[in-house]
């Protein structure tokens, strides 16, 4: 299932096992925790890693495991959403561009241009404390802040499908624009979008959790890793607060991104350039 | 996007020696070199100044101009930087002191206060403090309409019959007035020396003063500082004053610092680069009391931490209900809440908190009972009370983090059946909200404007708080009646009789009002051992004429 | 189309760029749900109709939002940016003490990537598949894959709390002044007054922040570097090179890397954008006193002529560099000017 050249790779397959893991524990989160999330335990607040908790307690005294096994619940599926659909708005603006030419293109052409003058935090961050903090809210920043380099990249390949042989043999033939487009050219485009979405999916994990360290994301309460860093920030000399969270954005990001690099590599080697 | 890496190709043979090596890596290596190097300019910061006191506060500065200043840095610089009528010693806070004002006489039914002046005050300008300076300097003050108005709402008139004599006369008896003096914003300011920097005290001032700007960054002042510099954001420098009236001060020169992290703060204390330090959360309070070369200290901060529900059960739903009130007040694990609140601060039984005269005594404080607080909630009949709860989701105040507290909150009132859904917001937001009536319920810490206990009838229906949660004091005979007892409370001249009405008062809050009162917090501080005479109160943060360095 | 016309196209389009940049934080600024009256009056003073209303007027905010925006616009063309509304400066006052301590920062890690992402993605890529490349794969993988925010702290906790080697957050020790302001840049100022220690320990507090700063940088031009010298490696000028008997040191100085170089003279430009993001949570852990803090302290309190006014510089450099890595590209290589 997997092509030959990653199956080789003895790195993109442990990668792979490590987010495997980390999809299992997000899953089974609920089984394997030994505690609840959201119990806090006073007399116990701020207990360095031992027996009873293997990584401490917070300021609430709640169970940092847990809340490290709870944070992948809600990081892996924001970094996938997050990137989906800013995949799926910039693709569709992108064909709309590359597909139709002319002053459209232009002018889509400029509004990325002005969309992308901001960078992505500082955007994010605003349009953020404009709707309010939430992992809603999160998720729509990055979108809105994302979608035109998509939009772009999209715009690129339809442009470079559409000087294909093949498209100009189906157009000699007569065929419309639509079918030209849906026959041809998307099933080209396809693959390239899919594997720069993946490739993207660590990043977004880990610009959801700025924006919770800003405090721009799930309330506080809700084990996330971003906020979870941010809360340790006044507590320096109980390390605990903040590393392991930072761990665990640390491993799954690299291991995604090990796990795209040879995904690429393996697929399409034209995307190196990138 | 991402970035690619390569793959596939043919290995090339480069034939690279070591010594390319070490060439290629050398921008490596030389920035570890570096780091050793910069070692020596951290200790640079060490050897300080020995009448030099740095200080990290809470940094949050509106303006430095008298009339526009109302946050305690602001207040504590221009305590510094002028002088008010009265003054308070160190943290008591319960019996101002002459201070401009040399004595002073209440007459006319408590609505007339004649105060006679020092004669031998001088502006660090050099001009000498008149009446004329102070009459100036409060109807600025009132005229501006900007943050400290309210301190002077209920004076009518401002009169200075002869050089050294003011006379204030009030609408309504308000024995506080005395207390309201000793605020930094009422420091007295060089009227002649303002007035040349675009300084306008008479009615139009709120659209005719120019001053702020000079002012945010110069002082006109007699105090024992003079303003040095104002970097916004960053510091401000205060510098002695040789002319000050009561002598020239030991330290020379404050520098005040923003220093946001609190731990950045404590490890600052801890190696001598600050000499005070305010902002130091409460794990690195506990920290530092194992180093002796650094003094902590948990002062009791005037300010009352109360959760407050909005009276109109359109917003916040089942959790209006009196009994489920009460059930809130007996299930909430106190405490949990005081560890969370650090040590030094104090269960509160009433909304006055308990370092100013007319407090409840905390022993009369309600005590954790789950099992009372879930009968209570049967008794109300509703199947599953629910509310909203807003929080500034930024907010620390004298350590002790909100996001924390609230869901101490929460967690207590699920224990006993009550959900509280937590939204948390932008301090700005949040507190927009609350003001505009809007908020569900909450919690806050609602800090003396003044050192009086009248300060926080608040809470009473009709006023302040009370508006905002929708309690005016129509909403029943009980709610008006209480109001009066509130204003009587106010004009009431008699200590002891004052003391007697405002526990009065807070007993039927108690019993009538949406309120469930926490704490009185403490503010974990600390500065280094060798200074002397080193204080924190709630009006005006340290003052820094006491400081001397041994 | 050549060259100028395709240079002459973007460069027209400029100004209806930077009006749309102000349109756009005009409404995003304003699209918040709360009050600056909020953020800057006491209790006392809010529940006061008449201080209120004061206060409105003297900010401008009792006017239509449109009316706010012209004004706000004519204003702009004279230079005048606003007064901020909590720090009661002109924004430009503000943006000019700020400004430069974020290209410190910026500058600093830049400078860092690049010394330490260049010569190691050269190394990398001429010993491919070697230990050496497999560590700086390795490590550049990790740079971009390590939350910022993170590393600043574990950096401030080790080297700062643990080590003592580096210096406390903040731009200078606490007891040191900052020097006289001229170029705002504080180790200039400092050199510029003659103050050779307040230069030393700004640079020294300089080192921590940079270095994290730098992280995300060094692991895309790492990558980049190593990618393109692979590339040029392969290429048969460089085979003809060998062929003909040229040495491997001279081969791979003198033709690869500096071919090499050009796509990653385009990624100094575009990292630039990533470089102010990390600025802004790099700056909130170190209480560096930059752009970044500042906007994040004006979004917080609803600062509106502060928020336009770092949006705006922001945008508007962001603009500029894009611009200018558009025109490297479409000089070099001219299928680009195609569309």
């Amino acid at each position: 299932m997997l092509p030959r050249p990653f199956v080789r790779s003895p790195l993109a397959v442990t990668a792979l096992a490590v987010v495997a893991a980390w999809l299992v524990a997000a899953a089974a989160a609920p089984l394997i925790a030994p505690f609840p999330p959201l119990a806090q335990d006073i007399a116990r607040r701020l207990a360095p890693p031992g027996p009873a908790h293997w990584l401490g307690t917070d300021p609430l005294g709640r169970d940092i495991l847990s809340r490290v096994l709870y944070g992948a619940r809600i990081s892996i599926p924001v970094g996938m959403a997050a990137v989906a659909l800013a995949v799926l708005i910039g693709t569709l603006v992108g064909s709309i561009a590359g597909g139709v030419g002319g002053s459209v293109d232009e002018v889509i052409m400029r509004v990325t241009d002005l969309m992308l003058a901001f960078p992505t935090v500082i955007l994010a961050m605003i349009i953020s404390a404009a709707l309010g903090a939430g992992i809603r809210n999160a998720v729509i920043a990055i979108m809105v802040a994302w979608w035109p380099s998509y939009a772009r990249f999209v715009r690129g390949l339809v442009l470079a499908a559409r000087g294909r042989e093949y498209v100009e043999a189906a157009r000699a033939v007569g065929a419309s624009t639509f079918r030209v487009f849906g026959r041809h050219i998307l099933v080209n485009i396809v693959s390239p979008i899919v594997i720069l979405g993946t490739l993207d999916v660590g990043h977004a994990i880990l610009t959801f959790a700025s924006l919770s360290f800003l405090g721009l994301g799930p309330p506080p309460q809700i084990p996330e890793w971003g906020s979870m860093i941010a809360s340790g920030r006044d507590y320096l000399v109980q390390w605990w607060i903040s590393t392991f969270p930072g761990v665990a954005i640390l491993t799954l990001v690299l291991a995604l991104n090990v796990v795209g690099d040879s995904l690429r590599d393996a697929l399409d080697p034209r995307l190196r350039r990138l | 996007m991402t970035q690619g890496t390569r793959d596939g190709r043919v290995p090339a043979r480069g034939t690279l020696t070591r010594r390319n090596l070490v060439a290629a890596t050398a921008a490596g290596a030389a920035s570890a070199a570096g780091q050793r190097l910069w070692r020596g300019a951290a200790a640079l910061g060490a050897a300080s100044s020995r009448d030099t006191v740095v200080m990290a506060p809470s940094y949050v500065i509106r303006s430095l101009d008298p009339g526009h200043t109302l946050e305690p840095l602001g207040e504590m610089i221009c305590h510094a930087a002028y002088d008010a009528l009265v003054t308070l010693n160190g943290e008591d806070l319960s019996n101002p002191r002459p201070h401009v004002a040399a004595s002073w006489m209440v007459t006319g039914g408590g609505r007339l206060y004649t105060f006679t002046l020092r004669r031998d005050i001088r502006f660090a300008s050099g001009n000498p403090l008149t009446s004329a300076d102070v009459k100036w300097s409060f109807e600025r003050v009132i005229n501006l309409k900007s943050n400290p108005a309210f301190f002077l709402d209920n004076v009518a008139a401002v009169t200075a019959p002869d050089p050294y004599t003011v006379v204030l006369r009030l609408r309504d008896p308000q024995p506080s007035i005395i207390s309201i003096l000793s605020n930094g914003a009422l420091g007295i300011v060089d009227s002649k020396a303002a007035a040349a920097q675009g300084a306008d005290a008479g009615p139009d001032a709120a659209s005719r003063d120019h001053a702020e700007g000079y002012l945010n960054s110069h002082s006109l002042g007699s105090g024992p500082f003079i303003l040095e510099s104002h970097t916004p954001n960053q510091e401000v420098v205060l510098a002695r004053n040789p002319r000050h009236w009561r002598g020239a001060p030991s330290i020379a020169r404050v520098v005040i610092k923003n220093i946001p992290e609190a731990s950045t703060q404590a490890l600052g204390l801890e190696r001598g680069d600050l000499d005070i330090a305010t902002g130091l959360g409460l794990a690195n309070a506990q920290t530092l009391m194992r180093v002796p070369s650094v003094v902590v200290k948990n002062s009791l901060i005037a300010a009352s931490f109360v959760m407050m529900v909005n009276m109109d059960p359109a917003l916040s739903g089942s959790l209006a209900n009196p009994k489920i009130i009460q059930a809130i007040r007996y299930g909430l694990d106190y405490d949990g809440i005081l560890k969370i609140a650090g040590p030094g601060a104090v269960r509160m039984a009433g909304v006055i908190p308990n370092n100013l005269a007319g407090a409840l005594d905390p022993r009369e404080a309600v005590k954790t009972d789950r099992d009372r607080a879930k009968a209570l909630v049967r008794e109300s009949g509703i199947a599953a009370p629910r509310g909203r709860m807003n929080y500034a989701s930024d907010q620390t105040s004298f350590g002790i983090q909100y996001p924390i507290l609230a869901q101490k909150l929460q967690a207590d009132l699920a224990a006993v059946g009550i959900t509280v859904d937590l939204n948390g917001l932008p301090g700005a937001v949040a507190l927009g909200d609350y003001r505009a009536g809007r908020s569900p319920a909450l919690f806050g810490g609602y800090v003396a404007d003044y050192p009086d206990a009248t300060d926080f009838l608040v809470y009473l229906p009709g006023r302040l708080v009370g508006k905002r949660l929708r309690w005016p004091a129509t909403a029943s005979a009980a709610a008006g009646e209480l109001a009066h007892w509130g204003d009587q409370a106010e004009q009431e001249a008699d200590a002891r009789a004052r003391v007697a009405l405002l526990q009065k008062v807070q007993r039927r809050l108690l019993e009538i009002g949406p309120y469930i009162p926490l704490f009185t917090p403490a503010l974990p501080w600390g500065y280094r051992a060798d200074l002397r005479g080193v204080t924190f109160n709630s009006v005006w943060g340290t003052d820094f004429f006491t400081v001397r360095r041994t | 189309m050549n060259l100028a016309v395709y240079i002459g196209r973007r460069v027209l389009f400029l100004p209806a760029m930077l009006v749309g940049i102000t349109l756009l934080t005009f409404v995003l600024s304003h699209a918040v749900p709360a009050d600056p009256v909020a953020a800057n009056l006491g209790e006392q003073a809010a529940a006061n109709p008449e201080v209120v209303a004061a206060f409105r007027h003297q900010w401008g905010l009792d006017r239509p939002l449109p009316q706010q925006y012209l004004i706000y616009i004519w204003r702009l063309v004279h230079g005048d940016m606003g007064t901020s509304i909590s720090t009661h400066q002109a924004v430009t006052t503000d943006l000019g003490q700020d400004l430069p301590a974020t290209v410190e920062l910026a500058f600093a890690a830049m400078l860092i990537s690049l010394a330490v992402g260049i010569p190691l993605g050269i190394l990398a890529g001429v010993r491919r598949d070697t230990v050496v490349d497999q560590i700086s794969r390795g490590g550049s993988l990790i740079g971009v894959s390590m939350p910022v925010f993170w590393l600043g702290l574990v950096a401030l906790v080790v080297f700062y709390a643990w080590l003592g080697w580096a210096p406390s957050a903040g731009q200078l020790s606490p007891r040191l002044s900052r020097p006289p302001a001229v170029t705002n840049f504080v180790v200039i100022d400092a050199l510029l007054a003659g103050e050779g220690d307040i230069a030393r320990d700004a640079l020294s507090h300089l080192v921590l922040p940079a270095l994290v700063l730098s992280a995300y940088s060094i692991g895309v031009i790492t990558r980049m570097m190593r990618g393109s010298m692979l590339d040029v490696l392969g290429e048969d000028y460089v085979r003809t090179a060998r062929a003909k008997g040229l040495s491997g040191l001279r081969v791979t100085l003198r033709h690869a890397a500096r071919n090499a170089l050009l796509p990653v003279i385009t990624i100094v430009g575009l990292s630039f954008g990533g470089l102010l993001s990390g600025a802004v949570i790099t700056e909130t852990v170190f209480a560096w006193p930059g752009l970044g803090s500042y906007a994040f302290r004006s979004a917080t309190s609803l600062d509106f002529p502060a928020i336009m006014g770092v949006g705006i510089v922001v945008a508007s450099v962001y603009v500029f560099a894009n611009l200018l890595v558009d025109v490297a590209y479409a000089v070099a290589d001219p299928r680009i000017r195609m569309g």
